[in-house]
């Protein structure tokens, strides 16, 4: 039985030669190796909290790349209501995966930094409380994703959700900025009741190197993520021929 | 010490889960596309 399938496109063989791949997953390997060097090695102690301090960097950085996937939600599922063009969905889709990956690191790293600093795993204060709000809304958004029924219905549903979803994010970045939290303390800008520290010159060379290493990951994911169900839902249209084929 | 050893380990393991996802994911299709060479044959 011959089939009009095309199997010599097969969508793996490309990914493996593309030169923007490598390179990216070696810049990505690279930029994180110099992260750990300028984490461990280069960036001073605190003096107060010691070695504990280091996770500072892992958790904003994680935060920064958790933010920045779900504003490319938003953008990309504005894109996708105004277009109906599936390629936006499917990158929507895969952004709103990794930016759950990267707040699930920060809502683990978080509760073991405060276990430290403040003597306590947990405090409903502003900051966590929407943290926790962000990353149930885009656990919701993926097991809409994730549910029975025409691409396009579920598209459309997570897009809306997608779009409403991301109010949270602002609201996360300026709790503690409206409201005094008693824990989080500013570090970058002013507040009602405190004042930004700001950061020793090398923590910040140290956090500005782990948050662009955590963005080519975040870079490397989507492109990843993208190209495997591109493939996906090629597979699936061979198999609906394949199938149609075999009844015909 | 501990509690930052625990975190930088907690936060990899989390990366390297999601990664081996991806890898699971790429197999499932490696896997349907040689079915599909099967069925043509």
């Amino acid at each position: 039985m011959k089939t009009t399938l095309n199997l010599e496109q097969e969508p793996f063989t490309k990914l493996k030669d593309s030169l923007v791949h490598r390179v990216l997953v070696w810049a990505t390997i690279i930029s994180i190796l110099t992260s750990f060097y300028l984490i461990f090695i280069y960036a001073p102690l605190e003096t107060t909290m010691r070695e504990v301090q280091k996770i500072f960097y892992i958790h904003v950085s994680s935060a920064w790349v958790a933010f920045l996937a779900f504003f490319v939600v938003f953008v990309l599922s504005i894109m996708y209501l105004v277009t109906r063009k599936r390629i936006y969905d499917i990158y929507a889709g895969i952004s709103a995966e990794i930016g759950v990956v990267f707040t699930t690191i920060v809502m683990t790293t978080g509760p073991i930094w405060a276990r430290s600093s403040w003597n306590t795993w947990w405090a409903w204060e502003p900051r966590l409380t929407t943290s926790l709000i962000l990353w149930f809304i885009y656990l919701a958004y993926i097991m809409i994703r994730q549910m029975d029924g025409a691409w396009d219905k579920k598209a459309r549903l997570s897009a809306v959700f997608g779009i409403i979803g991301f109010i949270d994010v602002p609201i996360v970045f300026m709790a503690i900025r409206w409201w005094q939290s008693k824990f989080h303390p500013i570090v970058f800008g002013d507040g009602p009741s405190q004042k930004g520290g700001g950061v020793e010159p090398e923590m910040l060379v140290a956090l500005i190197t782990m948050t662009i290493s955590f963005t080519l990951l975040y870079v490397v994911l989507l492109q990843k993520g993208v190209y495997l169900e591109k493939a996906k839902i090629t597979v699936e249209n061979w198999k609906e021929k394949l199938r149609e084929k075999l009844v015909g | 010490m501990a509690y930052m050893l625990g975190a930088y380990s907690v936060a990899w393991v989390i990366i390297f889960v999601y990664l081996l996802t991806i890898g699971k994911r790429q197999t499932k299709i490696v896997k349907e596309i040689e079915f599909i060479k099967e069925m043509e044959k």
